[in-house]
């Protein structure tokens, strides 16, 4: 099993992470309202002004979170994924098809766009970390034994997910962020992943630089 | 001067029943009934929306056809000027109290606090903000330092901060952390992401240049990019955009870093160096505006929509305190049907008139300044020939290309212009009067870039970052 189990997977990683994408220790009501309700819901802002990371900025967000050169997603080997999918995640293309302002709103392919360069920056970044032996940036001394497991409560794991956090969303996870990708490891063992924390690193790095919170700004 | 920069109340009253030539008087008079309503704010007038569904369409909204109703119990339509202002002051006066949309604010509540009083989806906003804004990850209603220093480095540096950035700024006192975020601004405008030739400032160029890469062979189109970059960065005065008589030329380092330069010329750029008006007389502009037409209409008029952000075709930016135009190629520009536009097209297009296009002759090539270019054009047109070089921008008598240059540099429009195309890109949305407090600070903004000597956009962009509406969440 690979990316396509760990795809399957990710549904149920979406519902693990869920509410905890949102958390941050220091929102009020991190741990439920009184009485254990739901929790209060941050404030809305007035002026909704959050802007798309639109054009290059995502793929150079990811290249930077992940340590990669910009080159790191190419379609067929032949085109920087970003350029070849520039005006639905947000650019404008004045030069190849006369389109001189970005598109006023996104387009139903755009969130494909976003995931497939998350996606391929991941998978690159796990697999530097998890195969070489040169120096990694984030998935480092996870003790991977010989069938691919690690030990998910190790201190190795925690720190990982902390580097993550800081490189892709420059602050450190909350409590509940940090569960929550630790127990995505659970999931994907018993789903029977062949490199399961080879899936775990990708998918980890996946969820997080593909939250609202890096998708927008 | 008369100007319906925004088309507004007057066109949707007018345009009912009315007469092309129609001479809308209503924004003006709006404003003079609400010279504190946020519409009005620094010598704007009223926007299309206040009447119309949308800018540019003819059809009235709610509190347009209310304004009709009343000026119908006064006259009779079609409405002329001095009906406009004899009866519209009253009529505004007695709709106030009215909802004319329905959405439970008068029609003073709306225009007093910004909101279309025709628009049922436009509504008054009051903030709603947290009693203890440090209570949550970002301080809202209040600049918050993280929040801009982000936004900054992402805008303009073309990622975000790093974590150790941030921990860096969160461990600064207050004005440490503002002296942090400008420095990034700065650090940041010196980047590719920013300054190359295919980076954030050339993306702000496209609308202006409009670049046919298929035709780059008849005219190059990279000059007007360099050039616009040029003076849109560094100590350089933004007004050069419009008036500079040199060139710029860019080249890159091996590096990758673009270096721009000033050069007196450059190969296929043969306009003679004191006819040059900026971006207003590159080759490309000339070629892909001009081509072979005798009056450049199209050349003015792109020139006006993309420098001073009027676009004719929306009947934006109409004068009407020019003298009555004459048709010298008897394109029937006098119709009735058509002067209301052509009053100001004929007007604008007579400093470009002696620009060739795709035209040469008089010892004279493409793309150059000839005082006789339309001789030639006698034996169609025989008239053409005595179309003066003259005309009027913004109400403004010019006797030349280089005169209609130096009025719109110097014009609030295009310090708007200028300003609104940076509010975007930073802000993330046009400045509007639906949301005051920001509206204030972009008229402020711009303000303060007409106002500045050095008329510097690195200036201005510094003191945006500054601005609730971009560091407030």
């Amino acid at each position: 099993m690979h990316l396509k189990d760990c795809l399957l997977l990710f549904a149920t990683c979406l519902a693990t992470l869920g509410s905890a994408a949102c958390d941050d220790s220091s929102t009020p009501g991190d741990d439920g309202g009184p009485g254990g309700g739901p929790p209060d819901l941050p404030p809305t802002s007035n002026d909704a002004a959050l802007k798309l990371k639109a054009g290059f900025r995502f793929r150079n967000d990811v290249a930077q979170a992940l340590g990669l050169d910009e080159t790191f997603c190419s379609e067929l080997g032949l085109a920087d994924c970003a350029a070849v999918h520039f005006i639905i995640m947000g650019g404008a293309d004045a030069f190849g098809s006369g389109l001189y302002q970005p598109l006023p709103e996104t387009t139903a392919t755009s969130p494909l766009a976003f995931d497939r360069v998350a996606i391929a920056g991941c998978l690159s970044r796990a697999k530097i970390d998890l195969q070489s032996s040169g120096e990694g940036a984030i998935f480092v001394g996870l003790g991977v034994d010989e069938d691919g497991r690690m030990d998910a409560n190790s201190p190795a794991a925690s720190a990982a997910i902390e580097r993550l956090y800081r490189r892709g969303l420059a602050r450190n996870p909350s409590t509940g962020e940090t569960e929550a990708l630790l127990k995505l490891y659970a999931a994907i063992e018993e789903q029977g992943s062949e490199a399961p924390a080879e899936d775990w690193a990708t998918l980890s790095c996946f969820s997080v630089l593909t939250t609202l919170e890096n998708i927008f700004y | 001067m008369r100007r319906l920069g925004w088309i507004g109340l007057g066109g949707a009253l007018l345009l009912a029943a009315l007469p092309a030539d129609a001479r809308p008087v209503a924004p003006g008079l709006l404003c003079e009934r609400y010279p504190d309503a946020p519409a009005c704010l620094g010598g704007k007038l009223a926007a299309c929306q206040t009447c119309h569904v949308e800018g540019g369409s003819t059809k009235v909204n709610a509190f347009g056809s209310a304004v009709r109703a009343g000026l119908l119990a006064e006259t009779a339509a079609p409405f002329d000027d001095s009906e406009f202002t004899l009866h519209l002051d009253d009529v505004l006066a007695s709709i106030e109290l009215d909802d004319s949309d329905n959405d439970g604010f008068t029609n003073l509540d709306e225009l007093s606090q910004g909101s279309y009083p025709g628009m049922d989806t436009s509504l008054p906003s009051e903030p709603s903000c947290p009693s203890d804004p440090s209570s949550y990850p970002y301080t809202f209603c209040q600049y918050d330092y993280d929040f801009a220093l982000q936004r900054v480095s992402i805008d303009v540096c073309g990622h975000r901060a790093t974590f150790e950035e941030v921990e860096a700024l969160m461990a600064t006192g207050e004005d440490g952390k503002r002296q942090a975020i400008h420095d990034k601004l700065d650090a940041c405008m010196r980047t590719e992401f920013w300054k190359g030739p295919t980076g954030q400032l050339g993306e702000l160029a496209h609308r202006k240049v409009r670049p046919v890469t298929g035709l780059q062979d008849f005219a190059d189109f990279i000059p007007d990019y360099s050039l616009f970059i040029h003076a849109n960065t560094g100590d350089r005065n933004v007004q050069e955009v419009l008036v500079a008589q040199y060139l710029v030329s860019v080249t890159i380092t091996p590096e990758g870093e673009s270096i721009y330069s000033v050069v007196d010329s450059l190969p296929e750029q043969p306009l003679q160096a004191d006819k040059r008006a900026g971006m207003l007389t590159t080759p490309w502009g000339l070629f892909y505006n001009t081509m072979f037409t005798a009056i450049p209409r199209s050349t003015a008029a792109q020139a006006y929509r993309a420098f001073l952000n009027m676009d004719i075709a929306l009947q934006e930016g109409l004068i009407y305190e020019t003298p009555e135009p004459t048709d010298y190629d008897g394109a029937g520009v006098t119709a009735d049907a058509c002067i209301g536009c052509h009053r100001t097209i004929e007007a604008l297009a007579g400093p470009f008139s002696r620009y060739n296009g795709l035209q040469e002759g008089n010892g004279t090539t493409f793309f150059q300044y000839d005082a006789n270019r339309l001789e030639p054009f006698a034996g169609l047109y025989p008239d053409l020939p005595n179309m003066p070089e003259s005309g009027y921008l913004l109400g403004q008598p010019v006797d030349n290309l280089l005169e209609w240059a130096e009025v719109a540099a110097n014009s609030d429009e295009f310090y708007q212009a200028v300003t609104e195309d940076y509010w975007k890109l930073f802000v993330g949305s046009p400045p509007t009067p639906e949301k005051p407090a920001a509206f204030e600070e972009y008229t402020a903004l711009w303000q303060s870039l007409r106002d500045d000597d050095g008329h510097q956009v690195t200036k201005m962009l510094h003191r945006l970052i500054d601005t609730e509406a971009y560091g407030a969440p």
